[in-house]
């Protein structure tokens, strides 16, 4: 088993959301991933991965973590959301419109095997297995908000590594100043790919580069203890906190990295209402919402949205 | 005065002969005779709209070489708005509905060609997955770019077997049918009568590699108008 790193102040009680039975649940996730990561180890250490230590470190308990775990931000008492909702109603329009129905028609999502093709302006492109990336990551675990741009909200708990560490192991060139993602395209299998045709798939979003080096930038490959589910993006997604939840793309399979700002999916479909930053502001009208408010997955009751989703201390300094 | 009449006769003779095959020629102009005959319809590579690959029998018929551009459209219809995707005279129309298409094409004494027509026409006499070939090349069409770039002009890149340019790629096409399964099962027929979808096909600028596969069925509001979606006129052939 290898230990969990859950230290900063932004980080969310995690013993205000988790159950008992995600907790065993994340248990045995930990353990797997643990058992692999000591299988790869030596494949991935002459190859240039980067192995942290702590990963594969010995009695680490979840305990610990969570004793670890403070949230200065925000009192969430109350205000836990459910796995029950956060897998039942997706946003996953590559998989059609309805929220309700995604969760079902995902799972012909074939999670395994998975690539992620590294290209653009790095000094190798390469294709890289998505097991092998996540055996040479230091895995942790966040809690983070998550805020839609349709103003409802929710408080997940993640597992992964920060993007930063993926970035370093893609060696991009100093020329390098966005850094592009794109998901799956196989309208066979999604069918808002087929039905939705005009849509310029595959999906794509970006971060600049000081965005995605920052620290609460975060690749999840889990979420409640467990690896994703396919409607919340397995096998590999990205989770940007203090923006509005598209930019988090979902199932990842090619990061490239580039010298001006990507046109994103959103940005192509609706320029008039999607810009490329797309940060929580709560002043400011977004696409066709008014985001003062947001309404927590599972609760009726408007809640005032804060200033980059809350994580105004962490991220201010990047658009002063 | 009887020479004269005779003399008259003639050449109001002459000149409605005259009339009628230039009629004829601009009529068949910048088309191409797609013979009759059977052709594989349908892909394997798709859903199941787009399954089984089944025979069609298609009588001879004639296909525009070309997309419909801006100008000749807007000769019909003035008031028409370009997209800025596809902006220039010799481009091809687009933010037409299916209704506007068909409009058009009756007022070329022509029709929008059938899902069928399109499909054969589009394989070229080798029967081949996109309209240039078996192999997906974007030096041979207008596909999997960025959508900023947009539509080339009508005539861009190489014709198919058939003479046909850009079947595959560069702007969608509306077709005549309305959808419905290739293959009906008591359900699936039922359904069908519901359906309230014409087709399109054939991909456009920014759609990727398998949108562009002429075997693709795609279904649309015919009411809707979309940047990237255009057509071609077809017309019988008296047998």
């Amino acid at each position: 088993m290898f230990g969990i790193k859950i230290s900063s102040d932004w980080n969310i009680s995690e013993s205000n959301i988790t159950s008992e039975e995600i907790f065993l649940n994340r248990r045995k996730f930990i353990e797997n991933v643990g058992k692999l990561g000591s299988a790869v180890l030596a494949f991935s250490a002459p190859s240039g991965f980067l192995i942290p230590t702590g990963v594969f470190a010995e009695n680490s308990t979840f305990s610990s973590v969570t004793s670890n775990n403070k949230n200065n931000l925000i009192d969430l008492q109350d205000k836990v959301t459910s796995e029950n909702f956060t897998s039942r109603y997706n946003n996953f329009y590559e998989f059609g419109t309805n929220k309700a129905a995604i969760s079902f028609l995902a799972k012909k999502l074939q999670v395994r095997p998975w690539t992620i093709k590294v290209e653009g302006l790095v000094h190798k492109p390469k294709t890289l297995d998505v097991d092998k990336i996540i055996q040479a990551m230091p895995l942790e675990q966040r809690v983070y908000r998550l805020r839609c741009v349709e103003t409802w909200s929710a408080i997940i708990p993640w597992s992964g590594f920060p993007l930063s560490e993926l970035i370093k192991l893609s060696n991009p060139l100093s020329t390098a100043r966005y850094v592009k993602f794109k998901t799956f395209i196989d309208p066979n299998i999604a069918p808002g790919q087929k039905d939705r045709f005009w849509e310029p798939w595959p999906y794509v979003e970006g971060l600049s580069m000081p965005e995605a080096m920052h620290n609460l930038a975060f690749i999840a490959i889990g979420m409640y203890g467990h690896e994703l589910n396919p409607q919340n993006g397995a096998p590999i997604r990205l989770v940007v906190p203090w923006k509005y939840g598209f930019k988090s793309i979902k199932s990842i399979n090619t990061i490239e990295f580039v010298k001006d700002p990507p046109r994103t999916f959103w940005q192509t479909v609706s320029p008039l209402d999607y810009d490329f930053w797309a940060n929580v502001e709560p002043t400011v009208p977004y696409a066709k919402w008014d985001q003062r408010f947001e309404i927590p997955l599972g609760s009726v009751k408007k809640e005032t949205t804060m200033l980059y989703n809350g994580y105004a201390a962490q991220v201010r300094k990047l658009y002063s | 005065m009887r020479k004269e009449k005779k003399n008259f006769v003639v050449c109001l003779i002459f000149f409605l002969i005259q009339g009628h095959l230039a009629h004829s020629m601009e009529r068949h102009e910048n088309t191409s005779l797609i013979p009759a005959g059977e052709f594989l319809m349908g892909t394997e590579e798709g859903t199941k709209i787009e399954r089984p690959i089944h025979k069609v029998y298609l009588k001879a018929f004639r296909i525009s070489l070309f997309e419909v551009s801006n100008r000749e459209f807007e000769i019909f219809q003035p008031k028409h708005i370009r997209s800025v995707r596809s902006s220039c005279d010799k481009c091809p129309v687009t933010m037409i509905n299916w209704y506007e298409a068909i409009s058009y094409c009756k007022k070329k004494n022509a029709r929008l060609p059938s899902e069928a027509e399109w499909e054969k026409a589009a394989r070229g006499p080798a029967g081949h997955r996109y309209s240039f070939g078996e192999i997906s090349d974007q030096s041979k069409s207008n596909f999997a770019n960025n959508f900023e770039l947009g539509a080339k002009t009508v005539k861009a890149f190489q014709p198919n077997g058939y003479g046909l340019y850009n079947m595959s790629g560069n702007v969608w096409e509306w077709v005549d049918d309305w959808f419905s399964f290739y293959a009906k099962t008591k359900t699936e027929k039922l359904r069908t009568m519901v359906f309230s979808e014409k087709m399109v096909r054939g991909g456009s600028w920014y759609n990727s590699a398998y949108y562009i596969n002429v075997g693709m069925r795609f279904k649309l509001n015919p009411e809707i108008k979309l940047n990237s979606i255009g057509f071609r006129c077809a017309w019988d052939v008296q047998q």
